[in-house]
């Protein structure tokens, strides 16, 4: 029954994306371009934020209430990060991990200062449910609905999803943006998919 | 528990390593099958599309971070006696003490300074804007997108944003006495505002959206500068008056009324003199500078692709910047460009107050008399009551102010000579520079040229040669009827582009003119003119300059038919051009072929059974592939070799004479088969144009787009 929906072209798909995210993200952007951009050159750090906004952005969203929250928070990333930019020396965590750490962090302040989690909606009209892959499919692919689901879940839960599957991140550099051993990261996605599961196929009125 | 984490975590493995989700979950069923669910999920969400974005915030977040790139990176100054002060103290002084000792001096020139410069010790009030006059609705914001109300007084310092809403307008004084207008729906962030010495300012703006004019105080300190900064494109200006209009896609257009403004995208510059207008598409160089005009009046149309203000006909295209619910009968602003194909495209239009309708062009003097000028085929009158600048003479630039006189007349209010822009340059750096100057010279070769016949098709050969030291690029020829308008059915130019044009070689192409019937009833010795011109390239010369003109003339006796060349054309195909090591033909047909094979050239090779570079020869030679196969396809029914035909074809004789000649048609109707066939398809390609045509004085009516055929 599930089978039948994974066919070719989604293999491709995945695959597909999984490409992107690696040209997208860890690929392109060259060593000299970041350390010119790490010694202040404007070309090179426009380049880094161009190369890394989408991600960043794509990450905020799904954690945010709104495109305009979203996108305020992405330039608050990279003034960041530009900021913090010459200090940068790695210690062990990729730029990219890095990145991310920052961008999570700065969600996880915002939303201690609003205290939003504690107002979120939480739609509880739930009258029935299914286990229809298709349903499954459509309800993930309804980007607002996965990103109210995504509310849902514990941040550390989200985060895992929204980094491991939206982002296409390997899980070792989702360790290391959680600061977590990749056991904990294994079974935090676990608990996080089977959460999201039991979420989407509520059928919500 | 854990197993099933590790089992989720290799099948995840598995598909990104590439294995099929069939494959994996097959194998998840048989394993685990409680793990369906969740690698279901994990599928899925790889195909979850990236989030929505809105544009106009998306660039109003580029512009913050470019801001702030640019605060981080400016490049360090040279030490002022201020370091080097510092530099001997921190030498001088054990370092605990010199730390302590330099931040009481700091602190005390800085309250010397900020004392001097305002006793209260607030930031003085003449570093501010101020806003002078206000319409409507407008508000300015932090970074926080806190936003409040702005009023006439109110003052702006730097890092604010400002916003107008619709049908409003706010105007702001700086404190050097420059002036900049937001009109409605624009949002902008002041980046500096900076005195460098005495009256000298530092001025950058950063336009996100909307349009803006600008009246800026003439800076001849070179510390002083004002930059408007767009999503597309930057504009480093010496004192002027000039507008910039940002469409939502992020596209910039920057016209100078007065003085100079140079424009700069990606390591490219063009520098706008006044009458002159750029677009500077989202990633990409400025376009070369066009005509700009302006005028304001009645809104007598207002919908579908051509609009007409009073009577005026301007193209309103997708990124026209209109204020809100515009309809017939609002009196309006419009400013916008005339474009090389005749257009005269829409930028900004505007609700404006109702007053004396006037409208501003720039163009070419073409000819004079004492009360008639023609200035890029418009005529207007001109009177004594008319004002002029400068010495005018015929070929000059001109700006032209007229207003409408009854029976479509225009009354030259006043007449400017203008400048011409230099072209397309290497930016040589943020502070406006001279033109650099062209080094390359394109020109058609012959300038004029002509045939007679009493035929209704004539085919031609031309070349636009590069004389000059560079390669041209990206070259497009256009055309424009001059003379005899009613009997052109359709005229093509083939090719009609080209990605480059080295120095000192020519590139060939054929015109192909299609003439109505009547053409062959009217009187003998009848003419019609077409101006091809050079319509658009990088570093190109101005339109107007590069021209040819050919001259058809009709002959109508009883035994002529055959169209004559009365200039030949100078370089026949295969001719190599002087000064090059390849024929420019041969340049000219493997571009034409391209690097793949054409499908329609495969075909008709396999329906006549000839060599695919055969048909290709042919279609680079400037046959269509319709042609070839006309043509191929009455070879084989009369039993002629298929060159002989495309020789009559290429004499200038219609399909129609050919057939007949061939014995393939009867009697009594010449030309029914190509010459109308074609018309028919020129009708169709260009049917979308005809509700909505230009005036009839537009220089160069839209539809004749370069490379099409067209009908009236």
């Amino acid at each position: 029954m599930v089978n039948q929906y994974f066919l070719e072209e989604e293999r491709l798909q995945w695959r597909g994306a999984e490409d992107n995210l690696k040209s997208g993200i860890s690929g392109a952007l060259t060593e000299a371009t970041f350390r010119r951009a790490q010694a202040g050159d404007a070309e090179a750090i426009t380049d880094l934020y161009n190369h890394y906004k989408p991600a960043i952005y794509r990450y905020l969203y799904h954690r945010s209430s709104s495109i305009q929250e979203a996108e305020e928070l992405t330039t608050e990333v990279f003034i960041r990060v530009i900021e913090n930019l010459p200090r940068y020396k790695g210690n062990g965590i990729p730029f990219q991990a890095w990145l991310f750490r920052v961008a999570r962090n700065l969600v996880i302040d915002h939303y201690r200062r609003l205290n939003a989690r504690q107002e979120l909606e939480i739609h509880e009209n739930i009258v029935g449910s299914t286990d229809d892959p298709e349903v499954l499919v459509e309800r993930i692919l309804d980007a607002e609905r996965l990103r109210e689901a995504l509310k849902r879940l514990t941040p550390d839960q989200s985060d895992v999803i929204i980094l491991r599957f939206l982002s296409g991140m390997p899980i070792s550099e989702v360790a290391q943006v959680l600061n977590k051993s990749l056991g904990a990261v294994k079974m935090l996605q676990s608990r996080a998919l089977e959460s999201l599961y039991q979420m989407l196929k509520q059928e919500e009125v | 528990m854990a197993a099933q984490e590790e089992l989720l975590q290799k099948y995840l493995e598995m598909l990104e390593a590439g294995a099929s989700p069939a494959d994996v979950m097959e194998q998840a069923r048989r394993e685990e099958p409680q793990l369906g669910p969740a690698l279901t999920l994990a599928v899925a969400m790889r195909q979850v599309p990236p989030p929505p974005v809105d544009p106009v915030a998306a660039r109003r977040q580029d512009a913050s971070i470019q801001d702030f790139i640019r605060t981080r990176t400016r490049p360090s100054q040279p030490p002022t006696w201020f370091g080097k002060m510092t530099q001997w103290w921190s030498q001088a002084m054990p370092k605990p003490l010199a730390g302590a000792g330099l931040a009481l001096v700091a602190v005390a020139i800085a309250a010397w300074a900020l004392f001097s410069m305002n006793p209260t010790g607030t930031l003085a009030p003449e570093q501010n804007l101020t806003v002078v006059q206000l319409n409507g609705q407008a508000e300015a914001g932090t970074e926080a997108n806190q936003w409040s109300r702005l009023q006439v007084g109110d003052e702006l310092v730097v890092g604010q944003r400002l916003r107008t809403g619709s049908h409003s307008s706010v105007m702001l004084r700086f404190p050097d006495g420059s002036l900049m207008t937001l009109a409605h729906d624009t949002e902008l962030i002041i980046n500096t505002l900076t005195r460098q010495d005495k009256d000298t300012w530092a001025v950058e703006l950063t336009q996100i959206s909307g349009n803006t004019k600008h009246t800026v105080t003439p800076r001849e300190n070179p510390k002083a500068s004002y930059v408007v900064h767009t999503p597309a494109s930057d504009a480093y200006v010496l004192g002027t008056t000039f507008s910039v209009a940002v469409a939502a896609n992020g596209d910039a257009v920057i016209s100078v009324d007065e003085g100079r403004v140079n424009v700069v995208a990606r390591d490219k510059q063009v520098a706008l003199t006044a009458g002159f207008a750029t677009i500077t598409k989202t990633g990409q160089t400025p376009e070369n500078p066009v005509y700009a005009f302006s005028s304001h009046g009645r809104l007598l149309k207002a919908k579908g692709l051509y609009w007409e203000v009073d009577d005026l006909t301007i193209f309103v295209s997708d990124e026209t910047l209109l204020d809100q619910d515009l309809k017939k009968g609002d009196y309006v602003m419009v400013s916008g460009r005339i474009l090389p194909n005749g257009r005269w495209l829409a930028d900004t239009i505007e609700l404006v107050e109702n007053i004396n309708q006037q409208v501003t062009f720039t163009g070419v003097l073409n000819a004079s008399t004492r009360d008639l000028w023609l200035v890029d085929e418009i005529s207007v009158l001109v009177t004594a009551d008319t004002q002029r600048s400068g010495d005018v003479k015929q070929g000059d630039l001109v700006r032209v102010t007229y207003t409408n006189l009854s029976g479509e007349r225009r009354l030259a209010l006043r007449i400017d000579q203008l400048e011409v822009p230099p072209a397309l340059s290497e930016n040589p750096g943020l502070i406006a520079t001279p033109a650099i100057p062209l080094l390359f010279d394109l020109s058609f070769d012959p300038e004029e040229m002509g045939a007679a016949g009493c035929v209704a098709t004539f085919n031609l050969k031309s070349a636009l040669a590069n004389n000059g030291e560079t390669a041209a690029e990206n070259l497009e020829i256009g055309f424009t009827v001059v003379t005899g308008d009613q009997y052109v059915e359709s005229v093509s130019v083939t090719p009609s582009t080209w990605s480059e044009i080295p120095a000192g070689e020519a590139a060939l192409f054929n015109v192909n003119v299609n003439l109505s019937t009547d053409w062959l009833s009217i009187s003998r010795g009848s003419e019609v003119k077409i101006q091809l011109a050079v319509v658009s390239a990088v570093n190109p010369p101005q339109p107007s300059i590069v021209r040819e003109v050919i001259t058809l003339t009709q002959t109508c006796t009883p035994s002529g038919l055959t169209p004559t060349i009365t200039a030949p054309p100078p370089l026949s195909a295969g001719t190599q051009a002087s000064g090059s090591a390849s024929s420019p033909s041969q340049a000219v047909e493997a571009n034409c072929a391209g690097p793949a094979s054409n499908p329609e050239g495969l075909r008709l090779a396999n329906l006549y059974n000839v060599d695919y570079a055969e048909i290709i020869t042919w279609f680079c030679r400037g046959f269509g592939f319709g042609e070839i196969d006309l043509a191929y396809n009455l070879s084989r029914q009369a039993g002629v070799d298929v060159a002989s035909i495309f020789a009559m074809r290429q004499n200038g004789a219609g399909w129609g004479n050919i057939m007949q000649a061939l014995g393939l048609l009867p009697n009594g109707s010449p030309d029914s088969s190509g010459g109308s066939q074609n018309g028919t398809d020129q009708n169709n390609a260009d049917s979308e144009n005809e509700d909505d045509g230009p005036p009839p004085w537009l220089p160069w009516p839209p539809g004749r787009s370069p490379g099409n055929t067209r009908s009236p």
